[in-house]
């Protein structure tokens, strides 16, 4: 094992590596050290081993604070699907698969190609918990939401509102009959949602088959959102809530 | 008008509350330096990428407990750390292959000429030479700025062992990279007991 140091009887030219960088690291006990201070202070030779373990330190300093490479874009992606899958399991949208499970199905993966093309099946997942709400992040490039109008029509029953989860979960912004934000925020006003209240996802739909403009909110308390469903006719003055409920949590 | 970029603090806070992309958002901002991290620690990218992976949703699922009195990239970089290391334990409690001693005393490249990113590179080949043993603690101290009694914590060894660990690392660094000018020259007394002295940290 090699944790074992000289001892100071052995100092003294020639100079032992080993026992100067014992004391360079502060291994011997305080006594050893200020005597043998001395002894290294008084003899150049013993200085230079030092100074060499002290530049040792230096160089090794210098890749500490090198700027760094960025990860790569398969690895980035990975970690993406893998904090999507995290999400959706919090949400209880989805059967948990673990990491280990994940990585064994992963690691059946042959080849370039084959890895290619699961990249980007995970940059599609990614973008389940990976879009900013509406802005661009400070980070790198990040992928836009698909718009609503490439997925399938948000169809919720009053007594499965967590099925709404998912899609409006990915970011997704469409106010539809509605046209815009300010007229969202009218009807949640109307509906005596805080002024700060801001919608994780917006998106067309209809609630037993009633069209309505379908929002999630978040309550404060993790995993936990509240799901509501306005008329399309809502606005200053008319709340036009078809459904109300906090799921999750 | 534009909205003010959340801190990180914020992103915690907005994760703990629900908000499904806050954590990915943190995750982008510091994924760069976190793979840096790892990278050095482990120095094989799968491992790496594993280890990342890990830590990403072991902070995912704790991020409800973070506390403010710490930074969040500290706390994070704990976890990325400690991520490398279990992988590291698991690492080391398999056969493996053990790592050369021979050629730290080759003459060594000719410095003042390299640019510094081929300099990093000679000290990431020459940290690679060391075993792991001594490898980690020097990549957590002299690299990653923690301190001995943290090392000593992550790493489950007590601080005597980990100053110990980088004395007989950096001595072996000092000669591979070159600054000892002329190491043959200079006898290195084999370790004996009874010349072992008194530790002031175990």
């Amino acid at each position: 094992m090699t944790d074992e140091s000289q001892g100071v009887e052995a100092a003294g030219p020639p100079w032992s590596v080993d026992l100067l960088a014992d004391l360079h690291a502060g291994v011997l006990d305080q006594a050893e050290t200020v005597r043998l201070w001395e002894q290294v202070n008084a003899d150049p030779a013993a200085l230079e081993i030092i100074e060499a373990l002290a530049a040792t330190t230096a160089d090794l300093a210098t890749v500490g604070s090198a700027a760094v490479p960025p990860m790569p874009d398969d690895v980035a992606a990975r970690i993406d699907a893998a904090l999507a899958e995290a999400a959706r399991d919090s949400l209880g949208l989805a059967p948990v698969v673990g990491i280990d499970a994940a990585r064994r199905r992963r690691n059946k993966r042959i080849g370039w190609a084959t890895g290619v093309v699961a990249v980007a099946a995970a940059a599609v997942a990614a973008v389940v918990v990976a879009l900013p709400q509406g802005t661009s992040s400070g980070g790198g490039p990040v992928a836009a939401p698909p718009p609503a109008s490439q997925q399938a029509p948000l169809a919720v029953q009053s007594d499965h509102p967590e099925a709404a989860i998912r899609q409006l979960s990915t970011g997704v912004k469409d106010y539809g009959a509605l046209g815009s934000a300010d007229k969202l925020s009218a009807c949640l006003h109307a509906a005596g949602f805080a002024a700060a209240a801001n919608p994780i996802g917006v998106s067309p739909g209809t609630i037993d088959g009633q069209p309505a403009v379908l929002v999630l909110l978040t309550t404060g308390t993790m995993a936990q959102f509240r799901v509501v469903a306005f008329s399309p006719a809502c606005g200053v003055g008319n709340a036009g809530v078809l459904l109300d409920k906090v799921v999750g949590g | 008008m534009t909205a003010a970029v959340p801190t990180d603090a914020d992103l915690i806070a907005r994760h703990a509350s629900g908000d499904p992309q806050a954590f990915s958002e943190l995750v982008r901002r510091h994924r760069d330096r976190m793979w840096a991290v790892a990278l050095r620690t482990l120095r094989d990218p799968e491992e790496a990428a594993d280890a990342l992976q890990d830590a990403f949703i072991s902070a995912f699922r704790a991020a409800g407990n973070f506390r403010a009195e710490s930074q969040v990239t500290t706390w994070l970089h704990r976890i990325v750390v400690n991520a490398c290391l279990d992988r590291i334990r698991r690492k080391q409690a398999r056969p493996t292959v053990p790592l050369p001693e021979t050629g730290f005393n080759e003459p060594a490249t000719p410095r003042d000429s390299m640019s510094d990113r081929e300099t990093r590179l000679v000290i990431e080949d020459a940290l690679d030479q060391l075993p792991e043993e001594q490898r980690t603690p020097i990549v957590l101290i002299d690299i990653e700025g923690y301190s001995v009694s943290e090392t000593a914590r992550l790493l489950g060894i007590a601080e005597g062992t980990v100053k110990s660990r980088c004395a007989r690392g950096r001595a072996k660094l000092a000669k591979v990279l070159g600054h000892l000018r002329n190491p043959d020259a200079i006898a290195n007394v084999p370790g004996s007991e009874s010349k072992r002295p008194r530790r002031r940290d175990t």
